[in-house]
């Protein structure tokens, strides 16, 4: 992103660049109680308008030993330069640089004054600015080359710059050339547009962005009157940013001041706080300002952003809930649960207790193989005595046993997760016709019945060719056929990256290029598919291939890209480019494969992913338990990527077993599972639970009735039920587009809907057949509770309802009402 | 949040308010939805800006009316392309159409007709996603409609969804007339039901056979009665509450008169039904108007069977266009005697043009770079044609305009702001469209 620096020995710019200063990592462990220090003890700055942040600090007075909960008082304290002709101090604690010679900063704090000596070197009289390192960052901070800004398609005005200032020629170009040069004026700086425009002297659509006299605008001008110097593309680029404090603790509404370091090519650091973009990750959490005084506004974890020259890090903020978790209660199950501990201390919270056995039943069967247990199964289990009986169930449902009438259960998990994968992967007859959805649908329920590895699942379906009507993977390279498509899809489905930023410019969270980007495309370019003799065009039958030739250019260089993984050397095959991408994806130099499958599980299992969105890992965006998600990861990685061992460690849990009835003192967090998240059954999983508990069963169009919702191998349906309710189209590899929402729409249609209502009045369905029966209203009832929320009904809800058959001239009604109202309740509309 | 203006936060107001809300209910840690019209209605009538709001009627021919055979007849080209039919002038001297469409060639004073649109797309599907959000399909991102960003950005006005589509003709491959990212919450209410038949019933609005509202009342009660015993304490899950919002509000639809009222399509003049035509497309439009009357902001009315590969000129002046004829004068006429033509922005667009030379099977097939667009209300000057296409028909001469231009004129008349940048369900700030209005409608 900043280009290489210093073909031209530019001692100047170096002398102007580095602010040298003496941060000791150690800074914060300090062991004197109730005494303050101030950081960095000394200042040396060096070249115009270098600046760099103060931070003043208490140890903690509860815990002095824990430097992540030290005192911040920076922004309390008062501050005060002995020389401002030399360097000025601002009420945050900023040091700015004027002119050369030796100075003092007097800092004031807790009725104390300590003093900080201050040398400034390297001032000159016409400043050098460098346009990637110091004129880009100060358009970026005042948002001039955002998205909705002059980097809009069609910019601003006329005036058009690169999104994020990823291609700093076109800026330069825009800002010096383009109009016949009329946007800087270096006759006369301060008549520039650029600087009129920016300070609002002039009107400007955005505002004021660089005010009269602010540091940036003096930049700008600096750099105008300096020559508006074009980018220097040898000149040493940022390597890291190093934030401090990278992890700290606070109360509500108290803060703490930020200060981020860059380290450069060439060996320098240079404080850069004033430079950088700060953004919150989780504004119900943290707010920061622009100079990154960051405030704890709520209570949970968060991460705040920073952004300078291409590079993102991050700084965490933990806000306890209180002052200590219950954990009294906690027996840890497995390793999951002793992470979930350290959590629920780390942050004060205390769990809910554990679900209760029904809710457990109805729960397991639902996330494990999206079927509602069978009366006869749900009895079976809540009378069993058993003290093991919840992880016997667990076994049973993920075909972990030997028995083999308990095998037909691995039918529905088959079912299930081939659904899932098939939303993923989006298998669509209406792009790969009926036959290629056939043999991709029965690929998947092969992979899922046989619990094939997840990595050889992958292999398989990255490096697939052949017929699309005989070899259900190849339909991969059907469903998207560009490089670009294929490098898009492939790094969010199994790497849980989304690239597409970083096609047309640079990844704003992450370190993504273009490069990167089209050197991941390349892998697939080679990828050919024509018509197949055997079926004619009419057929619509293609066999997937791999050509001899094919590259990927970059677009902005034209270079030939070699195939490459992302953050890795290139890897080529010589038959098949994407055999070596297969065996990079899978291998234990990518990380990200099985990290990416374990979020997603833990997503599908605790109703929200560690890393939320559950198919947005990226270094800016942590898990929310780190520790808990490395464990998985490494779990996972030694069972050989199998997705059950994985499941049914995640099911074992206390962690997944809590209540989803959350405490007055936990309902607030969404984030760390103190509380089972509920969810809205999915489309098919509640069309069938409807099926189930209404006795009539849905015909789905070609397929023989019994089919169940769940089976439907295609994207395709005409039912209104599952369109309402919101089965995907198959046209995102998003896990967004299964929308977990409820709305109006749903409401009405499980409320006043012809499609229940006909299943209530069914003369062969539940209702009439159990009026026609002589069995007491007692077990009529239970049997209407077991069959919608898997339980029996308490004694107040047999009363009520016995009083609702009481009191009905029509027993028909009545049951048809009564089985209504469960079906629009919770507890059948959400697994809880 | 940071202070100044990033380069992701939204120029929104609405955007801000839900932020507030959201932290002052301590709701954005818990990445739920709440109903949104619950505030955003309370937003509306704190800022004044209910006062004039424009609604719009958004026409989607599907299958891709051909331009030749309506709106853009060549009738000085070869045989091969011009076609079997005639051509007829219109209000506007030197504008002629095909003999197709009589009524619109008379009425032309009452829209705009643009000639030079290049949908730069020839496929079914995409052309959908492509026309109703402005944005072409990507794998990654599902841009949402307009009709699904106004509900987004605007909300309930009546006990009447935002968003409603007749008819289920949009192909929804690539998610097109869909709310994407923005969540099914902000999805069109679909009618399916034909209006043009005596039993005209809304499905899931008209109680289902048998269930009179007295046997509504009744379940309400026992669902009240079920789901309190369920309820374990105070609190419960957030989900749960945004559940009770929605049947609270599904109860008021379904018993509300003024639900009734606008689906009542019956109580219109006999000779008004008349005069839009007892054609499905007719009734179609009709209900469009009472719905937009009631309250509804959006409404796509969607007609089937415009794919024509086969036989087109028979198709089109025997069945296709003599509806939409008739029915599309009649709603301009309509809707200016009521007064609401200033406010009510009408749409006219088809998934692309079709081909210049007609095929063997005396069909016209898919065409990339030409088409047409109709556009009329909400200050729309009529009698306006923009652009033309070369001799063939084959692509803008001048004027040329996107698919993108067209749909940020919606935005510009719709109130939406053309840098809107909304964040996604999972999180992803997301800029929704790319592209200046129509000058010349503007």
């Amino acid at each position: 992103m900043v280009a290489p620096f210093f073909s031209r020995p530019t001692r100047i710019w170096l002398m102007f660049f580095a602010s040298i200063f003496f941060v000791s990592d150690g800074f914060l462990n300090v062991t004197l109680a109730n005494d303050w220090t101030v950081d960095p003890p000394a200042i040396q700055l060096q070249g115009n308008f270098e600046t760099i942040q103060i931070l003043v600090l208490q140890p903690s007075s509860a815990v002095p030993s824990d430097p992540t909960r030290a005192d911040d008082l920076t922004s309390r304290s008062t501050y005060v330069s002995s020389a401002p002709a030399i360097c000025t101090v601002d009420a945050s604690g900023r040091v700015t640089a004027h002119s050369n010679g030796d100075a003092e900063i007097q800092v004031t704090s807790q009725g104390t004054i300590k003093t900080i000596p201050v040398s400034v070197q390297g001032v000159l009289s016409v400043p050098k600015l460098d346009f990637v390192n110091d004129i880009q960052p100060v358009l970026y901070r005042a948002g001039c080359n955002s998205g909705s800004c002059h980097a809009s398609q069609y910019g601003k005005g006329g005036f058009t710059l690169s999104v994020m200032g990823f291609d700093p020629m076109m800026d330069y170009n825009a800002m010096a050339v383009h109009s016949r040069g009329r946007r800087i004026s270096m006759a006369s700086p301060t008549d520039s547009l650029l600087l009129k425009k920016g300070a609002m002297a002039v009107a400007h659509g955005g505002g004021e962005r660089l005010p009269v006299g602010s540091n940036e605008f003096e930049m700008l001008k600096a750099w105008i009157s300096g020559g508006a110097a074009k980018p220097d593309l040898q000149a040493p680029h940022v390597t890291k940013l190093r934030v401090t404090p990278a992890l700290r603790v606070l109360e509500v509404g108290s803060s703490q001041q930020i200060r981020v370091v860059a380290e450069y090519s060439h060996g320098r650091n240079r404080d850069v706080t004033s430079l950088v973009r700060f953004d919150s990750m989780d504004e119900s959490v943290i707010e920061v300002n622009r100079h990154g005084l960051t405030k704890a506004i709520g209570k949970g974890q968060a991460a705040l952003m920073i952004r300078f020259a291409g590079h993102a890090e991050i700084a965490t903020f933990v806000v306890p809930f209180s002052a200590e978790a219950n954990l009294a209660n906690w027996q840890a199950q497995n390793y999951v649960d002793e992470h979930a501990a350290t959590k629920f201390r780390e942050l004060g919270l205390s769990p809910s207790g554990l679900c209760d056995d029904s809710t457990f039943l109805r729960r397991a069967y639902l996330d494990a193989i999206g079927t509602l247990p069978t009366m006869d199964e749900a009895k079976s289990f809540l009378e069993s005595t058993q003290p093991d009986k919840r992880a016997l169930l667990i076994d049973r449902l993920l075909g972990f046993t030997t028995d083999p009438a308990a095998a037909k259960h691995t039918d529905a998990y088959a079912a299930f997760w081939s659904l899932k994968w098939a939303d993923l992967i989006r298998n669509n007859s209406t792009v790969v016709g009926e036959s290629g959805m056939w043999a991709m649908h029965n690929w998947l329920r092969e992979v899922f019945r046989t619990n094939k590895p997840m990595d050889q699942f992958v292999q398989e379906l990255v490096t697939a060719k052949g017929s699309i009507f005989s070899n259900g993977p190849a339909n991969y390279y059907r469903i998207a056929s560009n490089p670009p498509d294929l490098a898009e899809s492939t790094a969010q489905l199994f790497m849980g990256t989304r690239l597409q930023c970083a096609k047309c410019h640079h990844h704003p969270y992450e370190r993504y290029s273009q490069s990167d980007y089209y050197g991941f495309a390349a892998f697939f370019a080679r990828v050919g598919n024509k018509g197949s003799a055997e079926f004619g065009v009419f057929g619509g039958e293609v066999v997937v291939t791999v050509n001899s030739g094919g590259e990927v250019t970059h677009p902005k260089t034209g270079a030939v890209m070699k195939p490459t993984p992302l953050f890795a050397e290139p890897v080529d095959d010589p038959q098949d480019r994407r055999v070596a991408l297969s065996k990079w994806l899978t291998s234990t130099d990518n990380d990200l494969f099985a990290r990416n499958l374990v979020n997603r599980y833990v997503g599908y299992l605790l109703g929200r992913g560690l890393v939320d969105p559950i198919d947005d890992l990226r270094s800016t965006n942590p898990p929310s338990n780190v520790a808990l998600m490395d464990a998985l990861v490494a779990d996972f990685r030694t069972s050989k990527f199998n997705v059950k061992h994985l499941m049914r460690s995640i099911m074992n849990s206390r962690l997944y077993q809590l209540d989803s009835q959350p405490t007055p003192e936990n309902v607030t967090d969404g984030r760390f599972y103190s509380h089972y998240k509920v969810k809205r059954l999915g489309a098919e999983t509640l069309l069938d639970g409807i099926d189930y508990a209404t006795g009539v069963l849905t015909k789905h169009p070609s397929l023989p009735l019994g089919t169940r919702a769940i089976e439907l191998p295609d994207a395709n349906t005409t039912n209104p039920f599952l369109m309402v309710f919101g089965k995907p189209k198959r046209a995102s590899v998003c896990e967004c587009e299964r929308s977990p929402d409820e709305n109006l729409a749903q409401a009405l249609h499980v409320l006043n809907g012809d499609i229940l209502a006909g299943k209530l009045a069914d003369v062969n369905g539940r209702v009439a057949k159990l009026v026609a029966t002589t069995v007491p209203d007692e077990a009529k009832i239970q049997e209407l509770y077991l069959s919608t929320l898997c339980r029996q009904p308490s004694r107040e809800e047999m009363e009520t309802a016995q009083g609702l058959v009481a009191s009905s001239t029509s027993p028909t009604d009545a049951y048809q009402d009564l089985l209504w109202a469960l079906i629009n309740s919770k507890q059948f509309l959400f697994v809880h | 949040m940071t202070s100044d203006l990033g380069v992701f936060s939204s120029n929104s107001k609405t955007n801000t308010l839900r932020r507030q809300f959201l932290n002052q209910a301590g709701l954005g840690l818990l990445g739920l939805t709440v109903p949104q019209f619950l505030w955003r209605t309370q937003a509306m009538a704190n800022s004044g800006q209910a006062k004039r709001d424009v609604n719009c009627i958004f026409i989607w021919t599907q299958g891709g009316t051909s331009h030749h055979d309506t709106l853009d007849p060549k009738p000085r080209a070869s045989e091969g392309v011009r076609g079997p039919l005639s051509c007829i002038n219109t209000a506007v001297p030197g504008v002629q159409f095909a003999e197709t469409c009589p009524r619109l060639a008379k009425e032309l004073g009452r829209f705009s007709l643009m000639r030079s649109w290049n949908p730069k797309n020839a496929g079914h599907g995409a052309a959908d996603q492509w026309c109703m959000s402005g944005r072409a399909p990507t794998p990654t991102v599902a841009y949402p409609c307009v009709g699904s960003v106004i509900s987004h950005e605007k909300g309930f006005k009546s006990p009447l969804p935002p968003f409603v589509q007749l008819g289920n003709h949009v192909d929804r491959t690539f998610q097109g007339g869909t709310p994407g990212i923005l969540g099914l919450e902000h999805g069109p209410f679909e009618i399916h039901a034909e209006a043009n038949v005596d039993k005209f019933s809304v499905r899931d609005i008209t109680p289902p056979l048998n269930i009179d509202l007295g046997r509504i009342d009744r379940r309400r009660d026992i669902l009240a009665k079920i789901d309190r015993l369920q309820k374990r304490a105070d609190v419960q899950p957030i989900a749960f509450d945004a559940m009770d919002e929605h049947y609270k509000t599904a109860f008021s639809m379904i018993t509300a008169p003024e639900t009734k009222r606008a689906f009542d399509i019956g109580s219109e003049e006999a000779s008004l039904r008349d005069q839009y035509g007892r054609t499905p497309f007719g009734q179609r439009l009709l209900l469009a108007r009472r719905l937009v009357e009631s309250g509804v902001r959006f409404v796509t009315v969607s007609d089937p069977g415009w794919d024509h590969h086969l036989d087109c000129f028979s198709n089109i002046k025997i069945h296709r266009m003599p509806q939409v004829d008739q029915a599309l004068p009649q709603l301009l006429i309509d809707l200016e005697q009521r007064g609401l033509l200033d406010t009510t922005l009408v749409v006219w667009m088809t998934d692309f043009g079709r081909t210049p030379k007609i095929n063997p099977a005396s069909g016209r097939d898919h065409w990339a770079t030409a088409g047409f667009v109709v556009m009329a209300g909400a200050g729309v000057p009529g009698g306006l044609v923009i652009g033309e296409t070369d001799a063939e028909g084959g692509a803008p001469k001048s004027h040329e305009y996107f698919t993108e231009n067209i749909v940020a004129t919606m935005y510009h008349k719709l109130g939406l702001p053309l840098d809107l940048t909304v964040t996604s369900s999972d999180g992803r700030p997301v800029r929704l469209l790319e592209g200046e209005p129509v000058r010349e409608w503007i």
